[in-house]
Parts: C-alpha cells; structure tokens; sequence
C-alpha cells in the first residue's frame, strides 16, 4: 500500500445501517439517527457498549429547526459518555463523517467507531425547506439579489452544458438512471420509470433545470461502523478496508472561477488516489457513487474525480458505461436522484451502498462486474467543498 | 414489527399536517456588519463605482473586494476601480423566485466577468460578480447565444441608490 | 482604511415555521396527556423507565414500546424564580420553572410551578392541573402545583 500519510491502523467499516429516506417521517432527529445506529451495529454484531468514539454529521441547524442540533442528536447516535465529534462541510458532510472517524482509528485513538449522519429537513416546513438555502448566499453581496439555491447549480450546469458542448438530453439520461436504479432499492424515496422526456417535459424551474433534474427534499440517517484491522478481523471475513481518504476547500466566491470543472473535487480525488496507491483511477476504480443532487452533477464530478475525461462524462452515460452492468457502474444506488436527499445522510448513503456493492450485499443492485475498489464523494457549499473515500475488499 | 426493522415511519402529506406535533416561528433578525472592504464596495456603488482590491502577488483583483487574499493570503491594500462593463460567464433563466413561487416574468440572471482597465486575468479566475441580466431574451440564453457577451450595469438613479448590489438594476446586454 | 464607514445590513430569518414531529411513542405520549395521564417509557429489556419517552433507550439503546402510567405523584428536583421577562422587563408576578421529576423515572419534565410559596422547596410533592382545552402538547399540562 502506498502511502502519503502515517497510518498507525488499517480502517475497515464492519457494518453500515439506513433508515428509509423520506419526504416526511414522524420519528425526531434523535430517533432518526438511532434506527440507522442501530442497525449498522447489529450488521457489525456489536453493541453500543462495545463502541469507543462517535463522530456524527448533520448539515445546518436551520433544517431539523434545534440549535445544538450535534448535542440534541447525539443520544440517538448513542454517543453520551464517549468521546463524541459532529463535523459539518455542507453537502459534502456525508463522505466527511467517515474520514473523520478514519482520523479516529487510524491514528490509534479510538478501535470502534459509531459513525451516524441524519438529516431531518422536513420540520422546515413553513414555507419550505428551500428557505433554510436563503442563508447559504454572502449577505451583502449576493443576497439581496434575492437569489434561490437553483440559480447556482443551474449557473454552473449551463457553464458546463457550454464549456463541454453536452445537451440536455444527455445530462437527463442520469436521472433517468439513477431513479430506475433506485427502484431496487428498498430504503428509496425517487425510484421510477422514466424516460428522458420525461425529464426535459417536467416543469421548468431555473432554465436549464428542470424539476426531473433535481434530487427530492427528505428526512434519514445513515450509520457505518468502522474499526481497526485488529477488530475487523476478529469481526468478519469480509472487511471493507477505507484506503484512500481525500478532502479539499476552495474560497466561496464562487463567481470568480470557472465552473464547468471542479477543480476543488480534483484536488480532494489526488489526495485520495495517491493515498490508496491509484494511479490510474479510470481502470483502477471499479463502481462509484458520485454524488448527484442534480443529475448534470454526477457527469461534471466523474470527471473532476479523473473517472471521465474532461468534457467525456455524457459520452461515456450514452454508451451505457455507467450503467449497473457496464464497466464503470455509477450510483447503483439510485444515487440521490433516485433514493433521496437527506443532505448528511444522503453522503453516507453512498459509502454504504460501496460497503454493500464490494461485500457483494447489494441484493437486486448488485453490480454486474466483480468489483473490488470502490469511491464515494460528496461536495458542498459554494462549489467549494470536495470529499472522497476510496475503499476496497 | 418494530420501527427499526421497519426503517422508520413515513408521513403522507395530509398525516404529516393531521399528526400532534409542535409548531414554532423563529423570530430571528439579524444585523449584518459589511465590514471594511464591503463596506467601501458599497459606499462606491451608491456613487456608481465597482471597486475591487488587488493583489500583488497573483495579480487577481477581488471583486466583490476582500482585505485579504484567499489564495495568497496577503494583505491586500490595493484599491482599484473596475469598467462597469463586462462579459457574461453563464447565465440561467428563473421562472422561480426565491421562496419558488412562480414569477410572472422570468429573469435572467448571471455570472459577470468584469473588465478592469490595465489588468489582464485567466480564464479560470477572474473578477466575476451574480447580477440580474437585461436586454435579452429566454431565447438568448437557451440557444446560448449570451455566452460571452458584452454587458453593461444600468445603475439606479443617484437619488435611488442605497449602498447595494441593487444600486445596480441590472447588467444590461450591447449586442453588437 | 479607516476612512471607511461602517455599513450594516438587517436580514430576517426566512423560515416562517417549524414543525416538529414527536416520534412514534412520543405520539402515543402526547395522546396519553391529552387525556389527562402522564406516562413514561419503559424499556422491556433493561427495566429502565424514561420520561420523556422516545424510541430506543438511552441506557441500553434498544428498541422501547412500552408506556407505563406514572400514578405516583411527582415532586420537585430542583426550581429557579424568574423575575424578569425575555426582554428584560420586570415581571408583575414572578413566575416559577421546576424540573419536575417522578421516583424511580429517569429524566423529567421542565414546566411551571404554582402554589404557596411556603411549600417553595426542593423535594416538594406535586401534581400536574391540565388545561380544560387539550390538544396533546406539554403545555396541556397548565403547571405543576405544589402539594
């Protein structure tokens, strides 16, 4: 294994655990964040007691409506008495929570972590949880232009549609993929049949965004545990070893870049890549979860992530390449589009689809190819924020 | 069964409105500090200049302006006054407002790419600022045809203006 | 720069309203309180009982289904006297918050206290008088009164 960093322990995640995710759910954020706890401990045959730290994620407070939102839900990820951190990047929170617990393990701190991300947005219900992003703008510069947060993406999703030359068509073929795939997904809240004119005939939102084009709001959480080798081994003949962990920040002026490539996502990807010894990351990566809270997402983070060439991603959909049984299986989990976007939750949704894709656990998703090496990433804030986790069996 | 097999207790619409729960307004107003460099950015705007800070060092100049550098992390003393005129980066059309209620006349909006006499930029960063476009069509952003046009800020009356990005009603497209 | 004026820009919060759901036994919680009953949770594999109740212990972290009715009367674990209003107003009346506790329940309930003032001490007996109007809310319960 090569390596740019000292590692004292080898990081496996030994079982990972999901509530259903919806647009409403009666349980609270507590309780949210215990169901998918739960259920990942029970996966890894452990109990709480067994657990050393916790780290937790969740995205702005606005959502669930409970300042100390990391404090109120922590009993839920049963963190009370334990050495507990909640980190937040935004979107990118969901692939950030399990490098921050591999800061735990790695480094000899802690053996078995409980790592949880829960989301509850629906409690921002007057008017709509869409007014909690009204807050996410510079104040004094961009907010009194009464901006909504389908402006950023549909900026940046034309720039690329123009810097690439990529139709619409082409980017609808991803939602059209990710909700069919979600279909086989028991925790989905998006998975259907659709075609891409469905997608292009869905209402007109933010020209070039069209409703069909955006993940739904929605409430969940989601739980991995991961351990040290030592652990991993006395737990399971199938651990799923985190190998390469990468994260980056670029400044929020968004509008002084070019956006039809993610730069912040490329330097994220180079930290992570060299960290699991990858160098060619096209062959090298066997299925993938971008991520995708707008379908034009997952084609413009394929490439920030080297997977596709530049400018390549839509090319490489329309052949069928990113297709569950093709060469490079993208989001079989139904992604965002497809299962939903609790924003946390919704990160480490697709380490666990990794975790399950790699054990060969992911039921009717299953990935046709024999996969052995696996990447998550999430972004977040102003295109700023990139995270990665590569892992393999 | 219970509700952790299950994964939970989803809630139709009308559930969700009928169920016992709490409801409760946060009643929070917050007074925001523009703080220095913003604070210049806007007392020019009210006399109808775009002011930017420049750095020595990458030769960027930050507009809206900053005191320090983000990429060099310098002081950045350096006071420059932008064109009022541009170049479009990327421009969408809204038929949302902010809240999502459908606007009766859709906008435009967009990334402008600011000239700033005797400065030269790359193409990857560059003095760009979010505005309202006018003087084009839905038409002209859908064939793309306002990709890298030239704009220039329609500003409000002098007596109008405020010390806000609005003191600039839009930035207005010279087809040419 | 110091030549700058400072400027200042006021900006509302855009969320007109929470809505927050109680869970599914905290549901069933405030139904029993519309009704007039206090109940706790009750844990069937480790015995612990939990007010307020949720759906996993926090003991054990096992999965709770159970409500039991709190016959016993509460008493007072511990009170403050407030004397001025959010704002900062003198209050006309103080008022009274207690932390409101049952005997062999863990956790408690935050509400009002009324009742002689001589009776004002820690481990004071109580019991809850309910609103006429009840809608299953913690604020059917009016306050706690001092026995």
């Amino acid at each position: 294994m090569k390596m740019n960093v000292y590692v004292k322990k080898r990081v496996a995640v030994v079982g990972a655990g999901l509530t259903l995710f919806r647009r409403r759910m009666l349980e609270t954020p507590q309780e949210l964040a215990w169901i998918a706890a739960k259920r990942a401990l029970d996966q890894a045959g452990l109990e709480l007691k067994d657990i050393d730290c916790v780290v937790s994620g969740s995205a702005p407070d606005a959502f669930d409506g409970v300042h100390l939102k990391g404090e109120y839900y922590s009993e839920g990820a049963g963190a009370i008495g334990k050495p507990h951190l909640r980190v937040y990047v935004g979107g990118g929170t969901g692939v950030f929570v399990p490098i921050a617990a591999w800061w735990h393990v790695a480094s000899g701190l802690c053996r078995r972590v409980l790592v949880v991300a829960e989301e509850k947005m629906s409690s921002a219900a007057d008017p709509h949880p869409q007014a909690v992003f009204r807050h996410i703008w510079d104040p004094i510069t961009e907010k009194p232009l009464n901006p909504n947060l389908i402006w950023i993406f549909a900026l940046e999703m034309h720039r690329y549609m123009h810097k690439c030359r990529v139709s619409k068509e082409d980017i609808a073929l991803v939602s059209v993929k990710n909700k069919r795939n979600a279909l086989d997904n028991p925790y989905a809240q998006a998975g259907a049949n659709i075609t891409v004119e469905d997608v292009l005939k869905s209402e007109l939102l933010v020209y070039p965004v069209n409703r069909l084009d955006i993940s739904p709001v929605s409430d969940g959480a989601a739980a991995l545990v991961m351990v040290s080798e030592e652990w991993a081994r006395r737990l399971t003949d199938t651990p799923i070893w985190v190998e390469g962990i990468g994260y980056t920040l670029d400044t929020s002026y968004w509008t002084n870049r070019e956006l039809s490539f993610p730069v912040y996502l490329k330097n994220a990807a180079e930290m992570a890549y060299k960290m699991a010894g990858i160098e060619r990351p096209m062959k090298e990566i066997d299925v993938a979860e971008p991520y995708d809270p707008f379908d034009y997402k997952e084609l413009h983070h394929l490439e920030g992530l080297g997977l596709a060439p530049r400018c390549g991603a839509a090319e490489m959909t329309r052949e069928g390449v990113t297709q569950r049984d093709g060469d490079l299986p993208v989001c079989p989990s139904g992604g965002l589009l497809g299962v939903g976007n609790p924003i946390a939750a919704a990160g480490l949704m697709k380490v666990a689809e990794i975790f399950w894709q790699l054990r060969g656990e992911a039921g009717k998703r299953q990935v046709k190819k024999d996969a052995v090496t696996g990447l998550a990433q999430a972004w977040g804030d102003l295109m700023q924020v990139g995270t990665v986790v590569i892992m393999r069996r | 069964m219970g509700v952790s097999i299950r994964g939970g207790t989803p809630l139709r619409d009308e559930e969700f409105r009928a169920v016992i729960k709490e409801i409760d307004s946060p009643r929070a107003r917050y007074s925001m500090a523009a703080g220095i460099a913003y604070s210049r950015f806007l007392e020019g705007l009210k006399r109808g200049e775009i002011l930017g800070t420049y750095c020595p060092s990458c030769r960027l100049v930050h507009i809206p302006p900053k005191i320090y550098c983000p990429y060099c992390f310098k002081h950045l003393t350096r006071w420059v006054r932008a064109s009022d005129e541009g170049r479009v980066v990327t421009a969408v059309v809204s038929y949302l407002s902010a809240t999502l209620e459908t606007l009766e006349k859709p906008e435009i909006i967009g990334i402008i790419r600011l000239d700033v006499p005797g400065h030269r930029f790359s193409s990857y960063r560059f003095p760009g600022i979010l505005h309202r476009i006018c003087g084009a069509s839905e038409d002209d952003v859908k064939t793309q045809r306002i990709f890298d046009a030239r704009v220039k800020a329609r500003w409000l009356p002098e007596d109008k203006r405020t010390g806000s990005i609005n003191d600039i009603e839009c930035f207005e497209v010279i087809w040419g | 720069m110091r030549d700058v004026k400072p400027q200042i820009r006021e900006i509302e919060m855009e969320i007109k309203a929470y809505h927050y759901t109680p869970g599914p036994l905290g549901l069933r919680w405030l139904e029993g309180i519309k009704k007039g009953i206090i109940m706790a949770a009750k844990c069937r594999k480790c015995g612990n009982i939990f007010i307020p109740p949720k759906i996993y212990c926090p003991k054990c972290f096992s999965e709770v289904e159970d409500l039991v009715e709190l016959r016993e009367k509460p008493y007072l674990a511990s009170y403050t006297i407030i004397y001025r209003d959010f704002n900062g107003e003198r209050l006309s009346t103080p008022v009274i918050v207690g932390l409101v506790r049952f005997k062999g329940v863990d956790g408690g309930l935050i509400h009002y206290i009324e009742g002689p003032v001589e009776k004002l001490a820690i481990g004071a007996s109580l019991e809850p008088v309910f609103r006429s109007e009840r809608r299953g809310s913690i604020t059917d319960i009016e306050h706690f009164r001092l026995v």
